[in-house]
C-alpha cells in the first residue's frame, strides 16, 4: 500500500456513489426542500397572483388546483412558516407581480400572521438573507446533490418507514408544500397556539397597515383579495378567544378599503393538526378560492362595462 | 500578539524575513479559530523548505477524515437537540432532559471545536507543518486541573503564560495563586464574549478550581475502589454545571436551567421528537468514543500491523462515507463567533 490517501479516496468514491444512486428515493428530501425555499424566495418569475400568508397558506393553498379554474394564470404560493402580514411582506409580494398582467394579490389571513412575533418574519428573511453562494447551491446544485442528501440512524432503523402521525410532504415549484399524514391528530396545534397569543395579540398597527395597503393597491389597480384560512373549530374558537382578532371588524373595513372578502366554509376543510389542511382540502379550498376570484374579477368587469356604457 | 509579546520578553529574536512573518500571519489552518499558533513555534518550520512524506501525508489524510466526522456528523446532529431545547417556550421541567441537553451540547461544543482543531492541523500536515494537538480528550479527565490541560490546549496555555505567570502565578502565596487564578478564568470568560454568562462560566471554573485547590479531593478520591471512575463523574458535574452559563441565552436561563437539573425531579414530560432521539444517539456515539478512550483499550494490538494499514484504509473511507450520508444540518463552527 504504497499511497494510502488515494486507495482511502477510491474506496470512499465507490462507497459514496453506490449508496447515492442505489438507496431509496425516501431518503432524498432534503435537497428539494432547500430549493424549493431559496427558489420561492430567490426566484425571479414574476406572477398574475401571489398568495401571501403563513404556514397554514403555503400548506393550504395550491397554485396548481387554482390554475384549473383561472387557467394560464401564473400564480406563486408566497407563505412562509410563522409568516406575517407586515408592511414588509405586503411589500414583498406587490414586487412579485407582473406589472402588466393581471395584479391580483390574496392574503390568507390568520390571527397570528397579524401579530407582533409574526411580523419579525424570521423564516422569510433567513431564506431572504442567505450568501449569495448558498442561494447558487441550493437552488443549481441541490437538485444535482439530491443523491447524496444525508439521513439519520433513526430514519435508518425504522427502514424509512414513517410513522402514521409523521407529515408526509411534497414540494412544489408554485410554492405550495402539500401534506397528509395517515393518521390525524385534530387536537395537536391547540397546545402550541395556546401559548402563541401569550403577550403576543393580534397589532392594530399590523391591521391599519394591510387596510392601508389595500386601499393603496385597489387605487393602483391591483385586486385585493383576503380569506380566513380554514382550521378546526376548537382553533377557531381559541384563536377568537385569545388573539384579540375580530373577523368581522377586519372584514368590514377591508371590504371599505376596496378589498374583496371570500367567505370560506370552515367545516369543509379537514385540518390534521387542528391547524395546517390536508392535501386533499388544500386542493378544494384553492378551486374555491380560484372561483371566487374569478366571478368577483368577472364582476368588477362588468361594472366598469356598465359604467362605461353610462 | 505572542510574537510581540514573545521578542519584547527576549523569548525569541524578530523574524528577518517578510515573507516568513507574512506567511506566519496568513497561515489559513489555524487563521479563523485556531489552534492558536504561537509565532516561536511556527516561524522556525517556516524557514525551511518542507517535502511532505506518504506518511504525512496519511496522519493528516486521518486527521482531516476524522475532524470531518467528528464536526459535521456528531456535533451537527447534536446541534438541533441542545438548539431547540434552549428556544423551547415553556423550558421543560424535567431534571433528566436537561442533564441530557447539557451534556449534548458539552459533546457538541467539543467535537465542534476538537473537529476544525483536527482538520487545521491536517491541512497543516499536509503542507509540512505540526500544530500541536488542541483537544487531548477533556472529558476523560480525573480532576479539573486535568480538564483545562486537556481542553482548548492552545488557548489555556495562552492564558497560562501571558495572563495567569505574568500576574505571578502560584509563587506569591496560596491566597494570591488563587486571585490569579479566578482573574485569568474570569478574563478567558470574557474573551469568548462580554457577557455575564459567559464571565460566570470563567467564575464557576475558577471556583470549582479553588474548591479542588483546597481540598485535593482528587487525590482522595484516587485511594477508592473506583476512585477514577467517581473522579471522572465529579469533573462531568462541574463541566456540565459550567457549560449551562456559557450556552444559555443570558444568565436568568442559566440559572433556571441549573435550578431544574439540581432538582434531580421525576418528570419525563419532554418532547422525544426525531432531533431529540437523534440527538442522544449521537451523544450516546461521543460518550462511547470518550470511554473507549478512557478505558485504553488499543485495537492495534488485535491485528498484526499490514493488516492494521489496511483496516485504517478502510475506516478512514468509510468516515468519509458517513461524512456525507449522515452529516447533520451545516452549522457554523461554534468558535467561529469567539
Amino acid at each position: 500500500m504504497r499511497n494510502r490517501v488515494f486507495l482511502a479516496l477510491v474506496i470512499a468514491a465507490t462507497l459514496i456513489g453506490l449508496i447515492g444512486f442505489l438507496r431509496p428515493d425516501a431518503m432524498r428530501t432534503t435537497s428539494r426542500e432547500k430549493w424549493f425555499w431559496t427558489w420561492k424566495t430567490h426566484s425571479k418569475d414574476i406572477y398574475d397572483v401571489v398568495v401571501l400568508g403563513d404556514s397554514r397558506v403555503y400548506r393550504g393553498i395550491s397554485p396548481e388546483s387554482m390554475r384549473k379554474v383561472l387557467t394560464g394564470y401564473r400564480i406563486l404560493n408566497m407563505g412562509y412558516s410563522s409568516g406575517s402580514l407586515s408592511p414588509m411582506m405586503l411589500a414583498e409580494a406587490e414586487k412579485r407581480l407582473d406589472r402588466s398582467g393581471k395584479r391580483i394579490i390574496v392574503l390568507g389571513v390568520t390571527p397570528y400572521a397579524l401579530t407582533p412575533k409574526a411580523a419579525k418574519d424570521e423564516h422569510y428573511l433567513q431564506e431572504k438573507n442567505r450568501a449569495a453562494a448558498e442561494i447558487i447551491e441550493n437552488m443549481y446544485l441541490a437538485p444535482l446533490l439530491r443523491h447524496f442528501d444525508p439521513t439519520t440512524p433513526v430514519k435508518l432503523a425504522t427502514g424509512f418507514k414513517r410513522s402514521p402521525t409523521e407529515s408526509k410532504e411534497e414540494f412544489y415549484e408554485s410554492g405550495w408544500v402539500a401534506t397528509w399524514r395517515d393518521q390525524s391528530n385534530p387536537t395537536e396545534a391547540l397546545t402550541s397556539y395556546e401559548h402563541a397569543f401569550a403577550e403576543n395579540r393580534v397589532s392594530t398597527n399590523i391591521i391599519d397597515n394591510v387596510i392601508l395597503q389595500t386601499g393603496k393597491w385597489t387605487y393602483d389597480g391591483i385586486h385585493v383579495f383576503a380569506f380566513r384560512l380554514p382550521a378546526t373549530l376548537e382553533m377557531i374558537q381559541l384563536e377568537n378567544r385569545k388573539s384579540g382578532f375580530d373577523e368581522k371588524i377586519f372584514r368590514e373595513r377591508f371590504e371599505k378599503a376596496g378589498g374583496c372578502w371570500i367567505t370560506v366554509n370552515q367545516k369543509e376543510y379537514r385540518s390534521y393538526d387542528g391547524s395546517h389542511m390536508e392535501k386533499d382540502s388544500a386542493q378544494s379550498l384553492s378551486q374555491f378560492i380560484a372561483q371566487d376570484i374569478w366571478h368577483a374579477i368577472g364582476e368588477h368587469s362588468s361594472s366598469s362595462m356598465e359604467g362605461a356604457v353610462e | 500578539m505572542s510574537y510581540t509579546i514573545d521578542v519584547y520578553r527576549g523569548r525569541m529574536k524578530p523574524v528577518t524575513h517578510l515573507f516568513h512573518f507574512y506567511a506566519f500571519l496568513s497561515m489559513f489552518p489555524q487563521l479563523v479559530a485556531g489552534p492558536i499558533v504561537r509565532a516561536r513555534d511556527l516561524i522556525p518550520q517556516l524557514a525551511v523548505c518542507r517535502n511532505t512524506t506518504e506518511e504525512e501525508r496519511w496522519e493528516g489524510m486521518k486527521l482531516i477524515a476524522g475532524g470531518y466526522f467528528k464536526k459535521v456528523v456528531i456535533a451537527d446532529n447534536l446541534a438541533p437537540f441542545v438548539n431547540t431545547a434552549f428556544a423551547a417556550v415553556p423550558a421543560s421541567e424535567s431534571s433528566l432532559y436537561w442533564w441530557l441537553v447539557i451534556s449534548a451540547f458539552a459533546f457538541q461544543i467539543f467535537f465542534d471545536f476538537a473537529g476544525y482543531s483536527d482538520i487545521a492541523r491536517g491541512l497543516a500536515k499536509w503542507m509540512g507543518y505540526d500544530f500541536l494537538v488542541n483537544f487531548d480528550h477533556p472529558y476523560t479527565s480525573t480532576s479539573l486541573r486535568e480538564f483545562w490541560s486537556r481542553w482548548h490546549i492552545s488557548l489555556s496555555t495562552w492564558f497560562r503564560d501571558y495572563v495567569y505567570i505574568p500576574l505571578g502565578g502560584s509563587k506569591k502565596g496560596e491566597a494570591r495563586g488563587h486571585i490569579n487564578m479566578w482573574l485569568t478564568m474570569v478574563i478567558s470568560g470574557l474573551w469568548h464574549g462580554a457577557a455575564f454568562h459567559f464571565l460566570a462560566w470563567g467564575a464557576v471554573h475558577a471556583f470549582f478550581l479553588s474548591v479542588e485547590r483546597l481540598t485535593s479531593w482528587p487525590e482522595r478520591l484516587k485511594h477508592l475502589p473506583f476512585g477514577s471512575v467517581f473522579s471522572l463523574a465529579a469533573v462531568m458535574f462541574q463541566v456540565l454545571i459550567a457549560w449551562v452559563f456559557f450556552r444559555a441565552q443570558d444568565l436568568t436561563q442559566a440559572l433556571s436551567i441549573i435550578g431544574t437539573m439540581l432538582e434531580f425531579n421525576g418528570r419525563f414530560g419532554f418532547p422525544t421528537t426525531d432531533a431529540f432521539k437523534v440527538g442522544v444517539l449521537y451523544l450516546a456515539l461521543g460518550l462511547a468514543m470518550e470511554l473507549y478512550h478512557f478505558s485504553k483499550i488499543d485495537i492495534r494490538k488485535w491485528f498484526p500491523p499490514a493488516v492494521y494499514r489496511s483496516v485504517e484504509v478502510a475506516s478512514v473511507a468509510v468516515l468519509i462515507t458517513l461524512s456525507v450520508f449522515l452529516r447533520g444540518a451545516g452549522m457554523q463552527f461554534i468558535y467561529f463567533q469567539f
